[in-house]
């Protein structure tokens, strides 16, 4: 167990006691404080690599660590009125350096102009991806992390600017179309990564069952490497998703593109499960190549074990070409690793 | 067949089986213009799919509550929680308001133009317009 232990369990347990004393007050108040986290443990089988979620310093190799996929948000929502509300979210994980640091990572106010259409201004969500905007919610996902192969493409979390949502009823189907601008600064392992001028369109098509998802992204990208700022480039991002839950099966898959990081990089993954009851095993195959080339084959299971909780075990076998995505890679490193990891998601 | 027998299996051993219960009925104020929902309609309320109404759930220790997502919505309760969580923590929308019992739900719905909930038939009086029953 690594130092921080002690830190993160504090933590997870402060917002509980905050939640609690919330809920005695009734559901009538118009602040609502809310959160979410995962404590997990992960490990592998090698030394000679760390294994990390994407631009995250530091990882793990045989000695099991709290760090690579646990943390824990806190949320506030405020109503002001009928029509407008204002939310906070801060986070804490490892990302930047190898100890646990708080992001602020949404801070809005939110007018609902219709019953269908809704306009935010301030730090928003950057929802490249599938999952992107609630892919640190553990609870929310299926997998224990997401894709590695796919999200490493995407550095930045949030974009500070505006962003709008329309829901518009097509025959039985729902279209949501999602349209955002702004700027994002994300500081990562190594690395400082800015997004001036960019622009998001995500459509969003809901049927029952089945939600289909297309988005582009386009922004100029400052990278910011040991101090030295290099020249600006012009970045976008391209994703076709789709996500089915249907009489038990569980089916989620995403193509995504990632232009302007020197070769174009190309990132799917298809993950399929079956939900028996509680319990939903589930199992995966994702794969990159461009700058960075590797595959990843994973197996695990979610059981909502608790009322707000749930438990994951997941076995990854991870084949990078070269280093692929792993840190601290020595001469001796050798594909693959396998990666385990259990999980405790809860939210409140 | 197989699905079934293996289902009653986990239900056993996880302790879900729903327990039988008294009718299941759909309740909006008596101002809403419509007279009927289908159970399609009914469910993007309280899965946060539409805000042209404000969902009201009953306690999550009610039985009711797992049996109205069961039946309506064709979702347990975790799976209905993992939903929210995703329009929570992106911030689009706020979990919907709890109330406890049936009483509760037919003060709030009657004093909030805007709001759906759920009851027991045998509570059902003029306070409130029943829109969806459920099978």
């Amino acid at each position: 167990m690594d130092m921080k232990t002690p830190t993160l369990a504090t933590l997870l347990v402060l917002p509980l006691a905050v939640s609690t004393a919330w809920a005695q007050d009734g559901e009538a108040q118009a602040i609502r404080i809310s959160g979410f986290g995962t404590g997990a443990l992960t490990w592998t089988n090698t030394n000679d690599a760390k294994f990390a979620r994407p631009f995250q310093a530091g990882g793990v190799g045989t000695k099991l660590r709290t760090g690579v996929d646990s943390n824990v948000g806190l949320q506030i929502d405020a109503r002001v009125n009928d029509w407008l509300s204002l939310t906070g979210q801060g986070m804490v994980r490892k990302l930047e350096t190898d100890s646990f640091g708080a992001t602020g990572t949404l801070a809005f106010a939110k007018a609902k102009v219709s019953d269908t259409l809704a306009v935010r201004v301030g730090r928003v969500p950057l929802a490249a991806f599938l999952v992107s905007d609630y892919r640190n919610v553990g609870y929310a996902n299926t997998m224990l992390r997401p894709s590695q192969e796919v999200y490493a493409q995407v550095p930045n979390d949030s974009l500070d600017g505006a962003d709008l949502d329309w829901r518009q009823g097509i025959g039985g189907a729902t279209l949501t179309t999602q349209v955002a601008y702004g700027r994002s600064t994300a500081k990562l392992a190594g690395q400082t990564v800015t997004f001036t001028n960019a622009r998001v369109v995500n459509f969003v098509l809901e049927q029952g069952p089945i939600t289909l998802r297309l988005g582009r992204d386009d922004a100029r990208m400052t990278l910011t490497q040991d101090g030295i700022q290099l020249p600006k480039k012009k970045v976008s991002f391209t994703a076709a998703g789709m996500a089915l839950d249907w009489n038990d099966v569980v089916v989620q898959s995403e193509y995504t593109t990632a232009r302007g990081f020197g070769t174009t990089s190309k990132g799917w993954y298809v993950m399929g499960g079956y939900r028996f009851g509680q319990v939903l095993p589930f199992v995966s195959h994702g794969k990159l190549t461009g700058n960075v080339t590797q595959s990843t084959d994973s197996i695990g299971v979610r059981w909502d074990a608790f009322r707000s909780a749930d438990i994951k075990v997941q076995v990854d076998r991870v084949k990078p070409a070269g280093d692929g995505l792993f840190n601290a890679t020595t001469p001796g490193f050798r594909s693959p690793v396998t990666v385990a990891a259990v999980a405790v998601d809860f939210v409140f | 067949m197989h699905k079934i027998s293996l289902s009653f299996v986990l239900a056993a051993i996880f302790g879900i089986a729903l327990p039988a219960r008294a009718e299941l009925v759909v309740v909006v104020n008596p101002k809403v213009p419509v007279a009927a929902m289908t159970k399609e309609e009914v469910a993007q309320y309280f899965l946060g799919k539409s805000s042209a109404l404000t969902p009201i759930d009953q306690a999550e220790s009610a039985p009711i509550r797992a049996e109205f997502y069961k039946k309506v919505a064709d979702k347990d309760l975790p799976q209905a929680k993992a939903l929210w969580s995703k329009l929570v923590f992106t911030g689009k929308a706020t979990m919907p308001k709890e109330v406890d019992g049936n009483a509760d739900v037919k003060k709030t719905v009657a004093a909030n133009p805007k709001a759906i909930g759920y009851i027991d038939r045998s509570a059902v009086d003029a306070t409130v317009k029943v829109v969806y029953t459920a099978p």
